[in-house]
């Protein structure tokens, strides 16, 4: 079935990458953690707008593009895109209020908009997500890709609706004691975001994407689906542990869970270093080297972690590793992806009706890497910083690390800003320049009026 | 009957430019008269441009001219597309694009449509199902059909639309 550009995805990857910009400069400025304690209301607001204003609407937005393709169904989300995006964007806002009434920096009134919001999150997502899983449900068998992300939907919800408990028993504890029951750790929440539904959904995503892009067999291994079901099996036990074991959560499924999630990420990696020895493509893009350095920051983690656990130190290591997991990892592999696929769904937008008729650009024409890759050095090498600045107790430095992947960041998205705007096809006011480049934010105005598919 | 010189077309000095000459060469190819020939010099052997000459009906001959460059003389063998559709999907030609790297076998695909006479076929391999191609295809009423084989991706029958299957084009 043919599959068009999601009218949406370029509004999510906007919205999102506003609030990962945002983000940081909070974290930079000393308004969160690292600054701040890991559990404030302050830290919170930043911890949520990198997870669910950065990295889920960044996610949301790809998956609405990329499962189509994966599935070849047709355009998926048309309608449901936007009112999620809203839903999503005003819980968050709600949730922030919250987040800002624990901590005192708001009335205490505030804190209804915790759960409200939350309420709103999951609204949204569930929308968008129900409409994903429909899309996948309709194409089993799925391919590897398609299975990442359809266990990684369902941790996508488990953690909203976590996430939803913790806010009830923060707002109206009397009202809703069995909210208390699910949230006297917040470990799981954390884990079933990050591993479950980030880590899960990145993985899907790059077993495709980098083997397309680097022309190298996909899964001629089998590992994959290997990783998948360790992965699915070390979550499932942290929630039976949950609701089978005793608190504090030291049980034996707990430690199973984690050693066939450590287990999982070791595989992974192996199999993304055969896909990278198989490539039949010798220069790697930016893109694969980006995805290089994230891949190399989750191989830092799980050492890290596995070693904390082993040695006992995880609890001072936990605040440096949960930052390199989000911005070395998955905000590292984000944004390099993002500037593969904003100039190819840009190309196809412009070009695509006109490929073959007369004489178009090449997606490569759309950017200019040696202008994009000193910037995407300066964010990893900061992540780097911030992360041994961070096991060094150096506050200050990590801030100011933070900072310099906050610039690296911006200059980044200035890049995305040029490709949107057709810049390096033809510069502003040449006369080659495009009369009509696409809005930077979508919604896509269809190449074909008249033209859906079915 | 006097036979026309060949149109002599040089595309070296674009390629050396980094330019794309395609859209030069099929400029070239819908200057020429009946019967003339096209003689390319490029810096390279052509070949994925052998397979569209082919399905404009033109047999090849190449050459290498010395320092790397090449030229091609494009014969016209005939009255191209004329064969029915039914013959032309018996005899499609070919184009095989595993191994290219996203989006450029679609690129090669819609450049290899555009410059066939209606009516003629194309047999098309893919290391992925290429749903944008669906896509472009279906926006211009050309029809495919695909299957995925055991190994090695899919296999694709594209046909553009003739004369005599007019109704048939939708998918």
């Amino acid at each position: 079935m043919p599959v068009g550009l999601s009218r949406w995805t370029m509004a999510y990857f906007a919205t999102a990458l506003g609030a990962f910009l945002a983000a940081q400069a909070l974290m930079a400025a000393g308004v969160t953690y690292p600054s701040e304690a890991m559990i404030s209301g302050h830290t919170l607001v930043g911890v949520h707008l990198i997870t669910i204003g950065w990295l889920t609407l960044l996610m949301v937005g790809a998956l609405l593009q990329f499962v189509p393709v994966i599935t070849g169904t047709g355009e998926i989300g048309e309608r449901a895109g936007l009112p999620s995006l809203i839903a999503v964007g005003c819980g968050l806002s709600g949730m922030i209020a919250g987040f800002l009434a624990l901590d005192g920096t708001l009335p205490a009134a505030w804190l209804a908009a915790l759960p409200l919001g939350g309420g709103l999150v999951l609204a949204g997502l569930s929308l968008v997500g129900v409409i994903i899983a429909r899309a996948l449900a309709a194409a089993r068998p799925l391919a590897l890709a398609g299975r990442f992300v359809a266990v990684s939907l369902c941790f996508l919800l488990l953690t909203i609706g976590l996430g939803l408990c913790f806010a009830l028993a923060f707002a109206w504890p009397e009202a809703v004691p069995w909210a208390g029951r699910l949230t006297n750790d917040l470990t799981l929440h954390v884990a079933s975001g990050l591993i479950g539904w980030f880590t899960l959904t990145a993985i899907g995503v790059s077993y495709r994407l980098l083997s397309m892009f680097m022309l190298a067999p996909e899964d001629d291994s089998g590992l994959g689906v290997k990783v998948l079901r360790l992965a699915a099996a070390g979550l499932a036990l942290l929630w039976l542990d949950m609701f089978l074991g005793d608190m504090p959560i030291v049980g034996p499924m707990w430690k199973g869970g984690l050693f066939l999630l450590i287990v999982a990420a070791v595989l992974y990696l192996v199999d993304m270093a055969r896909i990278y020895r198989a490539r039949r493509r010798p220069i790697l893009e930016l893109n694969s080297k980006t995805a290089a350095a994230a891949l190399v920051a989750l191989g830092v983690c799980v050492v890290g972690f596995a070693t904390g656990k082993v040695t006992g130190r995880l609890p001072s290591m936990i605040g440096p590793l949960a930052y390199l997991l989000l911005f070395g990892w998955l905000s590292g592999l984000a944004l390099g992806q993002l500037y593969k696929i904003v100039p190819f769904l840009t190309w196809l937008e412009q070009y695509g009706p006109s490929l073959g008729k007369t004489a178009v650009p090449r997606v490569q024409d759309l950017v200019q890497e040696a202008r994009a890759a000193p910037w995407f050095v300066l964010y990893f090498a900061a992540v780097a910083a911030g992360t041994v600045s961070g096991f060094l107790g150096q506050v200050e430095l990590w801030r100011a690390a933070i900072f310099l992947h906050l610039v690296a960041s911006l200059f980044i998205v200035r890049e995305l800003w040029r490709v949107r705007r057709l810049r390096y096809v033809a510069p502003a006011g040449s006369a080659g320049a495009a009369a009509h480049p696409p809005a930077p934010v979508q919604p896509v105005q269809s190449a074909y009026p008249g033209k859906r598919s079915p | 009957m006097t036979e026309l010189a060949p149109l002599l077309i040089d595309v070296r000095p674009t390629l050396r430019a980094g330019g794309e000459p395609f859209a030069d060469i099929m400029a070239a190819v819908a200057r020429l008269e009946p019967g003339q020939a096209l003689c390319l010099q490029a810096t390279f052997k052509p070949v994925p441009l052998f397979t569209v000459m082919a399905g404009r009906g033109f047999d090849h001959q190449e050459r290498e001219i010395g320092g790397g460059d090449w030229e091609v003389l494009f014969t016209p063998r005939g009255t191209p597309g004329s064969a029915s559709p039914a013959a032309a999907l018996d005899d499609p030609v070919t184009l095989d694009t595993r191994g290219l790297e996203p989006p450029e076998p679609m690129v090669r695909v819609l450049a290899a449509l555009e410059t066939m006479a209606p009516g003629a076929a194309l047999e098309v391999f893919t290391e992925r199902e290429p749903v944008f191609l669906y896509r472009e295809l279906a926006a211009r009423g050309i029809s495919i059909e695909s299957e995925r084989l055991e190994r090695d991706g899919y296999r694709h029958l594209i046909q553009r639309p003739g004369p005599a299957q007019k109704t048939e084009i939708r998918r």
